[in-house]
């Protein structure tokens, strides 16, 4: 076989995916911030865990990253899997090993030290940060191609000194043990699953996250989930050091993450400063206020609170998909009962995004004057007023791509016809933000209350309508289409103020349309046709939501679906596809989405369309 | 009272039968209907068939998809249009959905009422008495995940129609064996081709066979000097092979 194979030409590629694999091999434990920030890191040495399967490889985000040949087919071979397995198999020996002598194989113990992260976490009893941080995780180190450089994480390696249950019991865990919430150290493959189809999904619609790279399975149904993210630091690494009033730790860490932003080309400041720090601040305001503004509009629950946790610095990421959930309606009250304390909701993300540039504002002056001040003396800073103004902007600018306008009308009404704008957000929120007469209530996992109206329905539904015929329609179809599934009747009276504001609706949507259009009949019709093509892919019947992706991992697990490597490598990236909001995307294969499971999986999707 | 039967391939590569859709409607600014036969990627197919019919002329556009919830207002509208276009899929699935929905009856009365009723592969399949042309040849089939029992289609036209036909050995065989289990004629036609039905005539632009008790008649290409078909017309020419 091997002299086969060094005889014919056909050779070289396969050389070089080979090479390409090893070096795989180089994501070894070492990182930056080791030398940078050597006290946020908690080091540990690892070894490797057996049993490891390959189930998920992300082919699309490897090609991104370099580690695999832009021309390298979706398949994993045996040779993949191996560097995969050798990779990112691991899990680390804790201080429970330590305190009870347990030993392990030296030729299972890897030469370099991985690092768990110290930073702030709420649900830790100590607020500064002095016993929190990666709980479960560990950092595989970097990985660089043209001129970007991604970090790599893996969740499920082990039980580490920084997760809650060890400062809440004052012990160390063995790694596996489940008799305490938040300690085992490893991850749920169905999560793991969940997780990885929910990030791509929202990275290819444009929701920045951090994203899954492999998913490897152990027989137990655990997990060990590679994530990567081209800077997966938090506000609440950060902040630990302003809560410890760690100075130059703290420098040390932003100058850090502003070397690898520029590095990386992410730095775009609008203000005219030359101090890196306030183009951080100025960065950081707007990356959260389109985030808060993005999480508000796709109705996207993320948990943001003080700790700064949760949420990448970059960009205002998503990270951490344990609680993150997209909901299919304006599900007001949902909060989560994490046991000791609820969740917030979405509406009041935007207020912990906000108090997080506040926060942001107060580390900024700390570093830059050497003096800390009260948080509270950040709340009229300047800043805030920005982050008030860029939250509106983002909040109505994904309003407009919602209905479906091009980026082209969004910023011409944005710009031109601000007053028109308002008007329609007004009257879509007035609807958006009904809740059923039912209240408030309990559910498995914490409270909800229930969103009277589907207004995403609405968005697509109502272009169709116009262009089939261009007038008006009646209230009743308005509140057919509209209504969601928990809405009572008492909850839908079409009283003459609701009849008033179901004509204004649509007499609002029809004038920005005009106006998109600058009132040519025929761009009108044009306009109508594009939001029509645009808004049916936005706003699908069928988008994914939070309990839909449990369902979706649930199945693929208990039908085993999960353990028939082949077919969950072809199925995930062609039902994460089908949930793409772009036309652009790639072509269909009519043959592969006819499958049964595939179908299967839809069926869920729809089912569960408007729940949290 | 006209049908348009595409085989299939791209919404551009069928002008002819484009324009036969439209000049049936004698309109200067008809308006269009478009029926996928599911919402799954049905919207991307809309915009390129929405290209190709403005390249013909200036049309108003309706998108009614029926796997998803609508209203009494939005299926009313739809169906006002002076074509009616059902889009390929999976006959299947599009024939079951038409028929919970009750719009089997409401196609038939809009077809009685003078509209132009159309249809790509499997769009074009249910205009005709059964949709049986769907379950063969095995290597060539859709899937009946639906567990549909009930074959009765529209029965638009009186001949049954395979569409995507590729001229080989075991397409014949396979259409010249299912011809001798109806008593209609079947119509098959490559991509790119397809019939016109118009007030009892019908024209085939590209070319077409017909399979019909066991025997194949070849129906060569429409004319090439006369590519704008015009309504009415038999352009065909019939050979035994």
């Amino acid at each position: 076989m091997i002299k086969t194979q060094t005889k014919k030409p056909a050779t070289g590629p396969r050389k070089t995916s080979s090479l390409l694999y090893e070096s795989l091999s180089r994501i070894d434990g070492r990182h930056p911030l080791q030398d940078c920030s050597p006290e946020m890191c908690l080091l540990y040495n690892v070894r490797t865990r057996p049993g490891a399967e390959v189930a998920y490889f992300n082919f699309d985000l490897a090609r991104e990253m370099g580690l695999i040949e832009a021309s390298h087919p979706n398949r994993l071979n045996a040779e993949l899997s191996r560097a995969l397995i050798g990779a990112f198999s691991l899990v680390i020996i804790n201080e429970y090993d330590l305190e009870n002598k347990i030993s392990y194989p030296k030729d299972s113990i890897r030469p370099h030290k991985y690092m768990a992260t110290r930073y702030l976490q709420l649900q830790h009893p100590n607020k500064t940060g002095k016993t929190s941080g990666d709980g479960r995780s560990i950092w595989n180190g970097t990985w660089s191609y043209k001129n970007r450089t991604w970090d790599v994480s893996s969740c499920g390696t082990g039980a580490t000194a920084l997760s809650p249950a060890v400062a809440l019991h004052n012990r160390n865990f063995k790694t596996g043990d489940t008799t305490v919430s938040y300690g085992c150290g490893l991850a749920d493959y169905s999560d793991a699953l969940g997780a990885a189809m929910l990030s791509e999904i929202f990275h290819k619609n444009g929701t920045p996250t951090e994203r899954t790279l492999a998913v490897l399975r152990f027989k137990d149904g655990t997990s060990i989930n590679v994530r990567a993210g081209e800077n997966l630091l938090r506000p609440a690494h950060m902040f630990r050091y302003l809560k410890l009033s760690e100075r130059d730790n703290l420098k040390s860490i932003v100058d850090y993450h502003i070397a690898r932003e520029k590095k990386n080309g992410r730095w775009q400041p609008e203000i005219s400063s030359s101090d890196p720090y306030l183009q951080l601040l100025d960065i950081f305001c707007r990356d959260f206020a389109r985030s808060a503004a993005l999480f508000e509009r796709e109705y996207i629950f993320c948990w943001l609170d003080w700790d700064g946790d949760n949420i990448l610095i970059s960009e205002g990421a998503i990270l951490d998909y344990g609680s993150v959930r997209q909901f299919g309606l304006f599900h007001r009250d949902y909060r989560y009962d994490d046991v000791e304390r609820w969740s917030t909701n979405i509406p009041e993300q935007k207020s912990k995004a906000r108090y997080l540039v506040q926060t942001f504002a107060q580390m900024i002056d700390f570093l830059r004057s050497g003096d800390k001040k009260n948080v509270r003396r950040f709340a009229n800073d300047p800043v805030m007023e920005l982050f008030e103004t860029r939250f509106a902007h983002f909040k109505k600018k994904f309003l407009l791509r919602n209905m479906g306008l091009s980026e082209k009308h969004q910023n011409q009404l944005l710009q031109k016809h601000a007053s028109a704008v308002t008007r329609f957000e007004t009257l879509f929120e007035y609807f958006e933000r009904q809740q059923s007469a039912k209240g408030v209530y309990k559910v498995d996992d914490g409270i909800t209350s229930d969103a009277v109206f589907c207004m995403r329905d609405v968005l697509r539904e109502l272009p169709k309508l116009f262009l089939a015929e261009d007038t008006t329609i009646k209230d009743s179809t308005f509140i057919e289409i509209a209504r969601s599934s928990y809405a009572e009747d008492k909850d839908l009276s079409l009283t003459p103020s609701r009849s008033r504001h179901i004509q204004n609706f649509q007499k609002q949507y029809r004038r920005l349309l005009h106006l998109a259009g600058e009132n040519d009949r025929r761009s009108f019709h044009r306009i109508l046709l594009e939001i029509t093509m645009r808004s049916s892919l936005i706003n699908r019947h069928d988008r994914i939501t939070g309990n839909g992706i449990i369902r979706v991992a649930d199945h693929l697990v208990k039908k085993k679906i999960a353990n028939r490597g082949s077919e969950l490598l072809s199925l995930l990236p062609e039902f994460i596809r089908y949930q793409v909001q772009g036309l652009e995307i790639s072509p269909r294969n009519h043959g592969t989405s006819t499958a049964p499971v595939l179908r299967r999986l839809i069926q869920i999707v729809q089912d569960s369309r408007e729940e949290i | 009272m006209s049908l348009v039967l595409y085989s299939g391939g791209h919404f551009a590569d069928n002008a002819a039968l484009n324009r036969a859709c439209l000049d049936a409607t004698r309109k200067s600014l008809p308006r269009v209907t478009y029926i996928p036969s599911s919402s799954d990627y049905g919207i991307e197919d809309f915009r390129d068939f929405v290209a190709a019919f403005e390249e013909i002329r200036p049309c108003t556009f309706a998108y009614f998809p029926i796997d998803t919830p609508f209203t009494g207002e939005m299926r009313s509208r739809a169906l006002a249009s002076d074509v009616i276009f059902l889009s390929g899929g999976n006959t299947f699935y599009f024939l079951r959905n038409l028929r919970k929905l009750g719009l089997i009856r409401e196609l038939r009365h809009a077809h009685a009422e003078g509209k132009v009723i159309a249809g790509l592969s499997a769009g074009a399949i249910l205009l005709t008495p059964n949709i049986g042309t769907a379950s063969f040849p095995s290597f060539d089939c859709d899937e009946n995940f639906v567990g549909l029992r009930n074959f009765a289609a529209l029965g638009l036209a009186p001949f049954e129609f395979f569409p995507h036909y590729s001229q080989s050995e075991r397409y014949r065989r396979a259409l010249a064996g299912a011809s001798r289990r109806t008593k209609n004629p079947i119509y098959a036609a490559p991509d790119g081709s397809g019939l016109v039905v118009s007030n009892g005539e019908f024209r085939v632009v590209g070319a077409a066979h017909v399979f019909h008790k066991g025997h194949m008649l070849s129906i060569a290409k429409a004319s090439r000097r006369a590519p704008r078909p015009t309504e009415g017309s038999v352009d065909i020419e019939l050979s035994l092979t």
